[in-house]
């Protein structure tokens, strides 16, 4: 009888214990929209600390490919992947053309596009005419609406993710991220006067970048799931700023992993600016908060204006938050 | 001494090595910077010139490129229609070229057939079977060759175009470079790129072997500033030339790189891992920058070795020169110890002390010259002195006996009967003195005579005993004064040759009718003291003082005194007695000491005490003048 006892219990500790780990742990696949750099470093941080473990998720973060010219919505849409990291107009525009995606967290909380050129930027009209770089796969939405408005016609010149078009001198100007292709080309020419650059932040298009998105349906049906996943995500990235040096070591692991061509110090520039463009500038906290209303039906106006949406679309259909 | 003598041959060693020790720095010095600033200007030179001798070998292996695609040019831009002959020359361009990787000729979109976005024949090696080739078609979804660098550049540019290092992950799998043709209509329009691809490792094998020193590295540069070649694997097409300065703040490197990265042939000194290096740079044809690395460490390792040698010799030459030039030098002044052995010794008064021979006519020998004079005129000195100090001691000696002698001629007793009392005391001012004084009592008559020889010392001692002599004598006769006194005159004045002379007061007093007679010979006035009355000066006829002149006739005169009356008779010792502010005693006070005179209890007494006064008055004063006191009671 005793004997029962004891082997039900070992087998009823062991059945529980199987129960929960597995049940406790749901499995997420993760997506960036871009091959691994520090600008995704709050997500490492967060796998490589558990934090997406306490929050019951099994995450597994998958890259792009390196000369994939698909985006990561394409993936998500197609539903190789649940949640991904994305841009905001990108999404925009993909919801109004019928795609039920939603934002569950915003992390960039400021425009990091700038425009650099080969001759000095005394007015936007200098670029009138000229051959501008832009990524393939879009992201120069604003920079389109920005030029309508100051009645610039530019020649796009569509790159895949190098800035050897610019420095071989095979068009004038180019797009590019503050966080990347910036010190890309400073690494590349060794200087950039100021006067050649433009940042879109400062010329009143401060728009909010990156931030975390899932197809309406999976929101609808994992909730409280994306209410932990963007709480470890946060927590990610206050970790990462908080110990910079660890996340750069994080960030470097997951760059040979996916043998992404960088080193140490290009990374430390990155991340440097990704945490600074996290700072709120309403509010001056790093608080992840969601796009703000206003700027965001300014936005849709532009976005309409330049053909980019037929019609606004709603804020709350798009942007949605947690209470927690 | 002995350690005297060898720090003075240290110290003149020392200075010597020290002079010596800055003109050896000197020299070096000059002859090191000398031999550097040549051997910097040589390996300049050298660096520069074996860079460049690199770099037009590497731009052999790229001329190969870019002629194989050159000459096929002409055959697509004629063939550029043909599907199947496009794909024979990308095979062709391969099997003539085995250093090449790929081929390809790449039609911009729908630039082929307008149906068909992508048209890409493309040819590599199969690395399994040698000079097989495979051809495909590239271009794909996956592959959107149009917006690639090395098609899209050399597209927008309409040159020809060396693309940057690139990671080929979808075909060869290997870091390549292309040099893609851009391939121009009638137009003038692009329509294809035509290129091939060199694998890295090709292009950069022998960059490794560019070492003119042992740790001369090389650099290879891309457009983009990332790395060709980095001795560093890990850094090619990870970083740039501008990662590793920037990071470090380093704007001796950032200016090196960007002169570099702008086309520019040059040279530059920098720092490196361990110490400073020479950094010579060129950029080949196709715009992509080299350097050559060479630590001066290694540089100068040679010419540092030969300087380290010679400053070595120097030091053991300088360490030999101290020692020898010691050892000369303590042998060349062992005299100089000898010479102040005998100096002392001179010194203790020995001067017959050995002064060393020396003959070698310098300085050396002027000192021992100088020496042994010394040691002769100190010798001949002392001599004399001893002499001279033996007679002075032998004269006096003769003055002390002269001065007893003197002494013992004054009468030394003292008259004290119940008629009259007498006592005199002579101080003379040196050994011996020029003051006199006699007296006697024969019969009833008391004769005495108080005299001053002029000057002091022995020739007035002399005169004074003639005098006394004479006195003693004449004063025997019975004669009256006057007459005593001029015979005394004419004995002294008979053959005086020196003017001396000598006054005096002589005196006879009869102690029965207390008559004196007296007569003064340009003498003192005697002091009367009356009894119960004032003293005063007695009047006397001066006359003469004695010694003079021969024959003159002294006059007496006489005076009758009562009992109690007391006489001081003096010389002019006694008045012209000195403070150390040359007032004199005086006759004033003289008359004032005499009026106390009958305090004293008798004659000694009263001699004692002018004595004292005096001694008390000149308040140390030296004696000036030989002082004479006699007192004369008549009771």
């Amino acid at each position: 009888m005793r004997f029962l006892r004891y082997i039900s219990a070992i087998l009823l500790v062991a059945a529980s214990s199987a129960a929960a780990s597995g049940q406790s742990l749901t499995s997420m696949r993760f997506r960036p929209q871009w091959t691994a750099q520090a600008q995704f470093a709050g997500y490492y941080v967060a796998a490589e600390k558990g934090f997406f473990k306490e929050e019951g998720i099994a995450l597994q973060i998958d890259h792009l490919p390196l000369n994939s010219t698909e985006s990561s919505l394409d993936a998500l849409l197609r539903g190789d992947v649940d949640v991904i990291s994305n841009q905001l107009i990108p999404s925009i525009v993909a919801r109004s053309q019928g795609r039920k995606i939603v934002n569950i967290l915003q992390v960039s909380q400021n425009s990091a596009l700038m425009c650099v050129s080969h001759s000095p930027i005394t007015a936007p009209d200098v670029l009138h005419g000229h051959r501008v770089g832009r990524w393939k796969s879009g992201f120069h939405e604003l920079a389109e609406i920005f030029f309508n408005d100051e009645h610039v016609e530019v020649e796009w010149v569509p790159f895949i993710r190098s800035i050897n078009l610019f420095v071989s001198g095979a068009v004038d100007a180019t797009l590019c991220y503050s966080y990347s292709e910036y010190f890309e080309l400073l690494l590349a020419m060794g200087e950039i006067n100021p006067i050649c650059t433009m940042r879109f932040s400062e010329l009143g298009y401060n728009i909010p970048e990156d931030g975390v998105y899932v197809t309406e349906q999976y929101y609808n049906s994992h909730k409280e799931l994306l209410a932990g996943f963007a709480r470890a995500v946060r927590k990610g990235w206050d970790y990462a700023r908080e110990h910079k040096d660890e996340a750069l070591d994080i960030v470097m692991r997951e760059i040979e992993k996916n043998n992404v061509s960088s080193n140490r110090y290009m990374q430390k520039l990155m991340l440097d600016e990704i945490l600074r463009l996290q700072l709120n500038p309403i509010t001056s906290e790093y608080d992840y908060a969601p796009v703000d209303v206003t700027l965001y039906d300014y936005l849709q106006k532009g976005l309409v204006s330049n053909g980019n949406i037929k019609s606004p679309v709603e804020y709350g259909s798009l942007i949605k938050t947690f209470e927690d | 001494m002995k350690g005297k003598h060898k720090r003075f041959a240290d110290r003149l060693s020392a200075n010597v090595l020290l002079i010596t020790s800055i003109l050896i720095l000197v020299t070096l010095t000059i002859v090191a910077l000398q031999v550097f600033t040549d051997l910097a200007e040589h390996s300049r030179e050298d660096a520069a010139r074996d860079l460049h001798t690199e770099i037009l070998r590497m731009e052999e292996s790229l001329e190969e490129a870019e002629v194989a695609v050159s000459n096929a040019s002409w055959v697509v831009n004629d063939m550029r229609k043909d599907e199947e002959a496009l794909k024979r020359i990308t095979r062709q361009i391969l099997l003539s070229n085995p250093y090449l990787r790929g081929a390809s000729v790449s039609f911009i979109p729908y630039g082929f057939d307008p149906e068909v976005k992508y048209f890409a024949p493309y040819s590599i090696r199969n690395e399994a079977v040698p000079d097989a080739v495979f051809t495909f078609q590239r271009g794909s979804v996956d592959y959107d060759y149009p917006t690639m660098d090395w098609f899209q550049i050399p597209q927008l540019l309409g040159k020809p175009y060396w693309s940057d290092p690139y990671f080929d992950e979808n075909n060869t799998g290997l870091q390549l470079v292309s040099y893609a043709y851009p391939l121009k209509d009638d137009a003038g329009s692009v329509y294809a790129v035509l290129s091939v691809d060199v694998a890295l490792t090709d292009l950069i094998g022998l960059v490794d072997e560019l070492k003119p020193y042992p740790n001369s590295m090389s650099l290879l540069v891309a457009k983009n500033g990332s790395f060709i070649y980095h001795p560093d694997k890990s850094r090619i097409m990870n970083s740039t030339i501008f990662s590793e300065p920037m990071e470090a703040g380093d704007t001796g490197w950032i200016g090196i790189a960007r002169d570099m990265m702008a086309g520019k042939t040059g040279l530059a000194e920098a720092e490196g891992w361990s110490g400073r290096v020479l950094v010579v740079y060129e950029t080949l044809r196709n715009g992509w920058p080299m350097a050559l690395i060479s630590p001066y460490r290694d540089i100068f390792r040679d010419s540092s070795r030969m300087i380290n040698f010679l400053v070595i010799v120097a030091i053991l030459s300088l360490l030999a020169l101290f020692f020898v030039s010691r050892k000369m030098i303590l042998r060349q002044t062992q005299p100089i110890t000898e010479f102040s052995f005998a100096a002392l010794s001179m010194a203790k008064g020995n001067f017959q002390s050995h002064i060393p021979e020396v003959a070698s006519g310098d300085e050396m020998q002027n000192l021992h010259d100088s020496l042994e004079y010394m040691q002769k005129s100190v010798s001949s000195y002392i001599a004399e002195l001893k002499a001279t100090t033996a007679s002075n001691e032998r004269y006096a000696g003769e003055l002390d006996i002269a001065r007893k002698i003197q002494l013992n001629m004054l009468p030394d007793f003292r008259i004290n009967d119940g008629r009259v009392g007498l006592h005199a005391v002579m101080c003379p001012a040196k050994e011996v003195g020029g003051d006199l004084f006699d007296y006697q009592i024969r019969d009833k008559y008391l004769y005495f005579l108080v005299g001053d020889v002029s000057g002091k010392g022995v020739p007035a001692a002399l005169f004074m005993a003639i005098t006394r002599a004479a006195f003693r004598f004449i004063s025997g006769l019975g004669l009256d004064i006057s007459k005593i006194v001029g015979r005394v005159n004419n004995t002294l004045a008979e053959g005086n040759k020196s003017t001396m002379f000598v006054t005096l007061f002589a005196g006879k007093l009869d102690l029965e009718t207390l008559e004196l007679h007296f007569c003064n010979a340009g003498h003192n006035p005697v002091v009367i003291v009356p009894p119960g009355g004032k003293p005063y000066f007695l009047k006397v006829k001066p006359n003469i003082a004695c010694g003079l002149f021969e024959g003159f006739a002294y006059e007496s005169e006489s005076i009758t005194l009562e009992k109690g009356t007391r006489l001081f008779v003096y010389t002019d010792g006694v008045t012209e007695a000195e403070k150390a502010d040359k007032s004199q005693y005086g006759e004033d006070r003289l008359l004032e000491w005499a009026a106390g005179m009958d305090r004293y209890a008798d004659e000694e007494a009263a001699v004692e005490g002018i004595l004292s006064e005096l001694r008390t008055f000149a308040a140390g004063n030296e004696q000036n003048d030989d002082i004479t006191a006699m007192a004369i009671t008549l009771k």
